[in-house]
């Protein structure tokens, strides 16, 4: 799993590729949107495009991402949620957590 | 030549977390051959990769010195997966629901619940020094 950063004016996009599985790469993701709320950040995009699916441990860092951005009164949104994403949150019951986006551009349009 | 509908594979797996991707994709393989449809098919992956998770992270407590043994068996409408780590086990009933108000927002404790949603069956066998045992089934 590969991540990189993209500022769109003050919204910080987050494009991650490969499966979101734990270990340490998750930490890393965790670790840069933490970076990015320290730089004075409160407006997150994960772009999960190149994200096939992932397991609890993948959600979990999810659920660390928006409790930290919640904490810090910020607002994330997620997009490109493949179906088999989607199924992960509805069997949790954390479809409704997650502000979710077909697209970059309307989760951009959507703060 | 098409593959036959009913089979067994098992496989002997280093404790690592990349070991998900191909279980995933054999889980995927096996189900459709059972004759399950896109909907349980992907149900049965989530469970598959949930249970092997489950194994290197809680299990083998991600140690490089132990593997997993994972063992595939499907036939025409029916699918079964069983998962042995090395581990000491867990108390099951200390095992909480992560959808409880006061749970849900954790990062952690949703595996089990996972693989119970989807499965028809969902069963841990742990004995003293022999490693856990766990099999999941479901059927069409």
């Amino acid at each position: 799993m590969k991540f990189k950063t993209k500022m769109e004016g003050d919204v910080a996009v987050v494009h991650i590729s490969g499966n979101l599985m734990g270990g340490a790469e998750s930490d890393d993701v965790r670790n840069e949107i933490k970076r990015l709320l320290d730089d004075g950040s409160r407006k997150f995009v994960i772009d999960l495009k190149g994200v096939p699916w992932i397991n609890s441990t993948g959600l979990g860092t999810l659920m660390a991402i928006y409790t930290s951005v919640q904490r810090e009164e910020g607002a994330l949104k997620l997009v490109h949620v493949s179906d088999r994403i989607r199924s992960l949150f509805m069997i949790t019951k954390l479809l409704t957590i997650f502000d979710t986006h077909p697209t970059q551009q309307e989760a951009l349009d959507s703060f | 030549m098409s593959e036959a509908a009913s089979g067994v594979e098992e496989l002997v797996l280093p404790n690592e977390l990349d070991v998900l991707e191909q279980v995933d994709s054999l889980a995927g393989k096996y189900a459709k051959l059972a004759g399950f449809d896109d909907g349980p098919l992907i149900e049965i992956a989530i469970a598959v990769v949930e249970a092997v998770t489950n194994a290197v992270v809680h299990g083998n407590d991600m140690s490089e010195a132990t593997q997993v043994t994972i063992r595939f068996e499907w036939s025409p409408g029916t699918f079964k997966l069983t998962v042995h780590d090395e581990g000491r086990g867990f108390d099951l009933d200390k095992v909480f629901d992560p959808t409880d108000p006061e749970r849900c927002m954790g990062v952690s404790g949703r595996g089990i619940y996972i693989m119970r949603e989807v499965m028809d069956s969902v069963v841990f066998e742990m004995g003293k020094g022999a490693g856990t045992t766990l099999t999941l089934e479901k059927a069409v």
